[in-house]
């Protein structure tokens, strides 16, 4: 029998079968064991067969400011683990705009920043786990603005080309049309027009995801007070069916707020706070079940003591599902867990005093691709406000 | 071909050593690898398990007896009484005794679950062998999986800043 010094190493095939299973924590510790298993693990062939094997990473992102010699602000990106540990802070990497989910699923950062000396500004794609540049971009001048708000611009990924595409908001004037603009690819901007700008209605707009390469626009009409989903194919840039949103039918409640999240990675998902007669809020989570038909399905109702949740996606193996709910008075947040069969929320982490700006999930792809291309471009708009996903959110929610 | 009482079709497996070890069919079939040469019809007489000695092979196949599929007799401690939830915490309580070895018997297991393409073993010793590894220090791992660290100092130095978060 040998004796444990003596043991034959296993096969790489069994290595790579054996750590497969691993955390993706685990995984990033492991690459330091030797360059064999760096190269193993960073390998595509395994990067693959471990994405099948073993949950995301769950990361939190918040944004932080510094003041940058000479003036003007530069914007870091903080990684958080689900311990509340700072896992990585990147450096002026810009100010956070939103999160694109690209090729496999895979979260990238973009982010602007302002370019020395004149107004105009650079948008960067980034990969948030390791800093790196994917790509920074491109003239944002429309020609048209004289006053340009980054809220006005919504960023996805085309599917499945993988172009980052800007899409310019314009309202629903028709002699504004909207417009669409591929990230690296300078200012050559392409009129989309808007499917709801020829017609009477007129509509509030809210919040935009954009889930497997179309872009979704949550508008709800003045008059009717109904929910629609434009719908903007990234790819081809046309305008697909729009959705009619869920209706809710309960006259005795009060809807205080509404929006789009992906949930599940590829499933579109409206959430609506309401407010009933006895004061209790409840958020009821409406899973788009068929996208030809539009079919909703009302697939949670979790009450809350009015907190803002945001869906994320139902657990491995069972049907609860993890959200993540903040409460902007005071500043805390926390993932949750919701049973379904219980009706109960109970809280994975409490975060006090920090709200995250997204929570993203990580494969092991994130942690050890090294691909980085740099496309030099700029933009243009001269006036920004913070913008992105739970920024809106949070201006919607003070006033409640 | 070997048959039994029971009309059930009986394979003999030998290992490298000389031993021989007659099984059901349907518990030799647990493996992919012999399944396919059972379906090619290559296994006439007894099938040379190479690689395999007796004493891995014998612990194999006890793991195949109490994993196959219990559709009639099979699997003593199995009953058509017992609710499925039952039996499957029953079956997890078990394989979480058979894998209660040593080292070196648990690599041999691994090796030999996937030669002969077991995925559930291959899946217990795999996930075993994890538990052990996840939380351990990088020498610990090294030392455990007979892994030799080529890294140059200052290289080592370089990969560790860039996963430092992996060490909190």
């Amino acid at each position: 029998m040998a004796s444990p010094a003596m043991l034959p190493s296993l096969p790489d095939d069994l290595i790579s079968e054996i750590l497969s299973w691993v955390p993706v924590k685990s995984a990033c510790r492991f690459c330091c064991v030797s360059r064999g298993w760096h190269a193993l693990i960073s390998g595509p062939a395994f990067v693959a067969m471990h994405r099948s094997r073993t949950d995301p990473q769950l990361l939190l992102l918040a944004v932080s400011y510094h003041r940058k010699e000479g003036g003007g602000i530069s914007g870091d990106l903080q990684l958080v683990d689900v311990d509340g540990e700072v896992m990585r802070v990147n450096k002026s990497v810009g100010v956070f705009w939103t999160i694109c989910y690209g090729r496999d699923d895979a979260p990238d950062c973009v982010t602007f920043d302002f370019r020395e000396p004149s107004d105009f500004f650079v948008a960067k794609v980034i990969n948030p786990v390791t800093g790196s540049v994917l790509m920074a971009t491109t003239e944002l001048d429309d020609g048209a603005s004289s006053e340009v708000y980054i809220g006005a611009f919504k960023v996805g990924c085309a599917a499945p080309s993988g172009a980052y595409k800007v899409v310019r908001l314009r309202g629903n004037n028709p002699h504004q049309p909207w417009k669409v603009l591929t990230l690296g690819d300078g200012a050559n901007w392409r009129q989309v027009g808007f499917p709801a700008a020829t017609q009477s209605t007129r509509y509030d707009q809210g919040s935009v995801v954009t889930i497997n390469g179309v872009m979704h626009f949550l508008y709800t009409s003045v008059t009717s007070c109904e929910d629609y989903i434009f719908r903007l194919d990234l790819e081809s840039e046309k305008w697909m069916a729009k959705l009619k949103g869920p209706t809710s039918g309960e006259l005795q409640t009060d809807v205080l707020i509404k929006y789009l999240v992906r949930f599940n990675n590829d499933t579109l998902c409206l959430v609506q706070s309401e407010e009933h007669l006895n004061n209790n809020v409840c958020t009821n989570i409406w899973l788009l079940s068929d996208h030809a038909k539009g079919t909703w399905v009302k697939a949670y109702t979790v009450s809350a003591d009015s907190r803002l949740l945001i869906p994320l996606r139902t657990m491995r193996d069972s049907p609860k599902m993890l959200l993540y709910g903040f409460s902007s008075c005071k500043a805390t947040s926390a993932l949750q867990v919701y049973d379904p069969l219980t009706g109960t929320c109970t809280d994975l982490v409490k975060f006090e005093h920090k709200i995250y700006i997204d929570v993203l999930f990580c494969d092991l792809e994130c942690f050890v691709s090294r691909k980085s291309s740099l496309v030099g471009c700029r933009l243009n708009p001269y006036s920004f406000s913070m913008s992105n996903f739970l920024r809106d959110l949070v201006g919607m929610f003070h006033i409640m | 071909m070997a048959t039994r009482e029971a009309g059930k079709k009986m394979i003999m497996l030998k290992s490298p050593d000389g031993m021989e070890f007659e099984v059901e069919e349907a518990v030799a079939m647990e493996s992919q690898t012999i399944r396919k040469m059972i379906e090619d019809d290559c296994a006439d007489t007894a099938i040379l398990i190479p690689n395999i000695n007796s004493k891995i092979l014998s612990r194999v196949i006890e793991y195949c007896n109490k994993h196959v599929p219990t559709t009639g007799a099979t699997g003593a401690a199995a009953s058509d009484t017992v609710a499925p939830a039952a039996l499957a915490e029953d079956l997890k309580i078990w394989d979480a005794e058979f894998i209660k070895v040593n080292r070196a018997t648990r690599f041999d297991l691994i090796q030999a679950a996937s030669y002969l393409n077991i995925k559930g073993l291959l899946d217990l010793t795999s996930q075993t062998t994890i538990d052990t590894i996840s939380d351990n220090s990088l020498e610990e791992i090294r030392s455990f999986l007979s892994t030799k660290n080529d890294y140059l100092p200052e290289e080592e130095q370089t990969i560790r800043r860039e996963n430092q978060w992996a060490f909190q």
